[in-house]
């Protein structure tokens, strides 16, 4: 069979085609549509029972998740799961570890990142507590990205981009990770500030929260300079618990120096993670954490939206406190 | 009929078979990927969260069939196979690509209307469905463009020289 001039052009072309839109398709369109949350999610129904956690000086229920800001299906998965966590073992905080907003700005998408999918929680009086998070790493620090954070702060009612709470038993201790608050020219002030906070704090538990964790085994990793500038403070006034976002899966680590660093950023998007040396439990899983301190005992356990456990561990409060 | 006319047949439905398979399986990949991630990451499978799935499976399905009737009609009666060939696989590939590329721009555009498509079901199953509708448009437009192009200096010159050539849509069914 031969070909004229018309078909043989038009077959190469084809053919050329098809090669260039599977390549196109299977190393950018496809993995983009898996590790996105794009289609938006039904607004959960649930009604919760108004404030119907306990706190004492010696017993605090939190729930610790980041990356939330889709406003899509899987966000709104893990928000309703979130939402049946309380029905069952009711809490009275969020510690959000950052990103509550993708795909727009959060003046205009408030609604559609936060209000609808945690609505439930939101009515129920459950406290949010932000630690600023980077958004994405193609976003570059700018005077509208400041406005950015600063309107995230001022609508979730976070009284600064560093800050310190106490709830129950637990110091919580929130930073400001983006660069350059915690990585750039205003590190200093911040780790000062975190030094005098943690020296300071005379609960039982300490518990810091930021969004780029010091150590990840994910795709973003662990965060360049944070183990020489942040870890050194943290060790020296013997944390417990470090929670993190910006990787899109969960991780634990084998304790460091005593210290457990936990990312808990699957709250709407996947992205892989693998194991290292230091892993002590990693999943690509949608997830939040569910956690239950109870006098020298935190139980966290690390839940799917099906309601799978994920993973599930201990720590015993330090000696002395 | 021989049994050598019997099987080039049998080929040439079981490639027009093929390419519809193929064309279905592109229309609905975008939908099983968004299921089989959502599955994977966690969240319980439930038949409200196959809406998406059905959409494409109805679209594809749909497409499919027209793709494999047309292509096994026009393969055994045509003049020029090659020439449907080619155009076939030039819209299998904007099929491929468009049915992906523009559901991602159209969801990503569309994030400031979350509300109202989550708040009315088949909005989004609309918006879905008429996205993967216009991706079909589109790759059978470039099917009939491609196929014109390729058969038009033939149809010129069955025409005459000076005379209205013989129109792509009456050529393309054969003698």
């Amino acid at each position: 069979m031969s070909l004229t001039r018309r078909q043989f052009l038009a077959a190469a072309a084809g053919v050329g085609g098809a090669a260039l839109t599977g390549g196109v398709l299977a190393d950018q369109v496809w993995p983009l549509l898996s590790r996105e949350d794009l289609v938006p999610g039904r607004t959960p129904e649930l009604v919760l029972s108004r404030q119907a956690w306990t706190t004492t000086p010696d017993r605090l229920t939190f729930a610790a998740v980041g990356d939330t800001g889709t406003g899509g299906r899987q966000a709104v998965a893990v928000a309703a799961r979130m939402a049946q966590g309380y029905e069952q073992n009711p809490y009275g905080l969020i510690t959000h570890l950052g990103d509550i907003c993708y795909y727009g700005r959060i003046e205009d998408r408030f609604d559609d990142v936060f209000l609808r999918p945690y609505g439930p929680l939101v009515e129920a009086g459950v406290d949010v507590e932000l630690a600023i998070g980077n958004h994405d790493g193609e976003v570059h620090f700018s005077d509208a990205r400041l406005e950015e954070i600063e309107t995230e702060l001022r609508l979730l009612g976070t009284p600064a981009r560093y800050y310190r709470t106490t709830h129950g038993p637990v110091d919580f201790f929130y930073l400001d990770s983006s660069t350059p608050g915690l990585f750039g020219d205003d590190a200093s002030a911040q780790l000062d500030w975190l030094d005098d906070a943690l020296s300071t704090s005379a609960s039982r538990w300490k518990v810091v929260c930021l969004h780029h964790p010091p150590y990840s085994s994910g795709r973003h990793g662990a965060t360049p300079g944070a183990e020489e500038m942040l870890v050194p403070v943290l060790e020296r006034h013997a944390v417990d618990l470090v929670l993190a976002g910006h990787d899109h899966n969960y991780e634990r680590t084998l304790p460091l120096n005593g210290i457990t660093y936990v990312v808990s950023g699957g709250g709407a998007k996947l992205t892989p993670v693998n194991r290292t040396r230091i892993t002590a439990a990693a999943a690509s899983v949608l997830q939040y954490l569910h956690v239950e301190v109870v006098g020298d005992r935190l139980t966290a356990r690390c839940i799917r939206p099906d309601g799978g456990l994920v993973d599930r561990f201990t720590l015993r409060a330090r000696e002395g406190r | 009929m021989s049994t050598r006319l019997r099987a080039v047949r049998a080929v040439r439905e079981g490639a027009a078979a093929l390419y519809g398979a193929a064309a279905a399986a592109v229309v609905v990949a975008p939908a099983l990927i968004l299921d089989s991630t959502a599955t994977g990451g966690g969240v319980a499978p439930s038949w409200q969260a196959l809406d998406l799935l059905a959409v494409s499976a109805v679209v594809g399905l749909g497409y499919g069939v027209v793709c494999y009737r047309r292509l096994r009609r026009q393969s055994t009666m045509t003049r020029s196979r090659p020439n449907v060939w080619i155009a076939a696989v030039h819209a299998l590939v904007a099929l491929a690509l468009l049915s992906s590329v523009l559901l991602a721009v159209v969801l990503h555009e569309l994030g400031s209307m979350q509300a109202p498509l989550a708040g009315q079901e088949w909005t989004l199953l609309a918006l879905w469905g008429g996205v993967q509708l216009v991706a079909v448009a589109v790759a059978e437009g470039v099917e009939r463009g491609v196929f014109r192009w390729l058969t038009s200096p033939e149809r010129r010159a069955l025409a005459g020289h000076g005379e209205r050539p013989v129109p792509a849509r009456h050529y393309r069914r054969g003698p």
